[in-house]
């Protein structure tokens, strides 16, 4: 299911994204709503402060994972950084990476999307059974990559160009056409990924 | 802000920290009268979220005083402070 809407580019859309984040994984572990509340917020702030667009929001659940897309049409790319611990600045992109099961940057003719994944909850708690057919090879630009290898001119995302200047509009689309396939992930690699999220992320020690 | 009972200057903070009003608390946080002995504490319990706008302002602070804490983070602050190097700058009292 996907599920999608279009933020203007002011200050408060930052908290209407997560807001938006919020509700629609109401039922998913506190942990797992917490991490996309955050990351939704630095994208969103990319949006807003730095590229100074308006933006889209989007939201992928599949059985097995999450997925939060943010695309904008501003110009240049989000590079990450690595501030000293007194530095004040420039931690957005490495919280992504911190508590992301995967993230990426894809460009697009228009400008840029930048999307996170976190494990889904699964229905029963079994390990999730395998979907044959339904692996497909992850085709954006993953954070294993440099942001100059990262072209995939074929990636745009779907927010529809001539409309970033209406006012924010809801969406809610059904998936189903498989156009959204590499965030359909193989169940064993799903389950390992969660399995590492969870030690990296969530340590007995916090909770 | 208030003083509590050792003497330290506590800032109370709740709802939502974000960058939409980082620099609001930047400059309220910048009028607190200096006490150079006194220890700076961020009540955080009340806080429902902050992200990397609010850490900076923290880290402003923290800059500036002779010893800063927090006091009651959530969970996933405590993990985005410990995961960028930030534990050792912005000190979660105990």
């Amino acid at each position: 299911m996907r599920q999608a809407r279009r933020f203007r580019c002011r200050a408060e859309s930052v908290a209407g994204a997560r807001h938006f984040v919020k509700d629609l994984l109401s039922e998913e572990p506190r942990e797992i709503v917490e991490a996309a509340e955050l990351m939704t917020s630095e994208l969103a702030t990319n949006c807003v402060r730095h590229a100074h667009s308006d933006f889209e929001l989007a939201i992928h659940r599949s059985r097995e994972e999450i997925r939060v897309e943010v695309s904008d049409h501003g110009q240049g790319q989000p590079v990450m950084r690595s501030p000293t611990p007194r530095e004040q600045s420039g931690r957005g992109l490495r919280i992504v990476q911190e508590l992301a099961e995967d993230w990426g940057i894809t460009p697009s003719p228009n400008g840029k999307l930048v999307w996170f994944a976190l494990p889904a909850r699964t229905q029963t708690g079994e390990p999730l059974r395998t979907h044959a057919g339904e692996r497909k090879s992850r085709s954006t630009a993953s954070r294993e990559q440099a942001p100059e290898q990262s072209h995939q001119p074929k990636q745009s995302h779907e927010a529809d160009p001539g409309s970033h200047g209406a006012a924010s509009s809801y969406v809610d689309l059904l998936e189903g056409h498989g156009k959204r396939g590499p965030f359909v992930a193989h169940s064993r690699i799903a389950t390992l990924w969660r399995s590492r999220w969870s030690l990296k992320a969530y340590g007995t020690a916090l909770y | 802000m208030r003083l509590d009972p050792t003497g330290a200057q506590v800032v109370t903070l709740s709802g939502e920290l974000d960058s939409s009003n980082a620099d609001s608390l930047k400059e309220r946080v910048a009028s607190i009268p200096p006490r150079p002995a006194a220890p700076l504490i961020f009540d955080l319990t009340g806080l429902r979220f902050m992200d990397s706008a609010g850490i900076a302002v923290l880290i402003g602070a923290a800059a500036k005083a002779s010893s800063m804490s927090l006091r009651n983070p959530s969970p996933i602050i405590r993990r985005v402070l410990e995961a960028t190097g930030l534990s050792n700058v912005l000190s979660i009292e105990s």
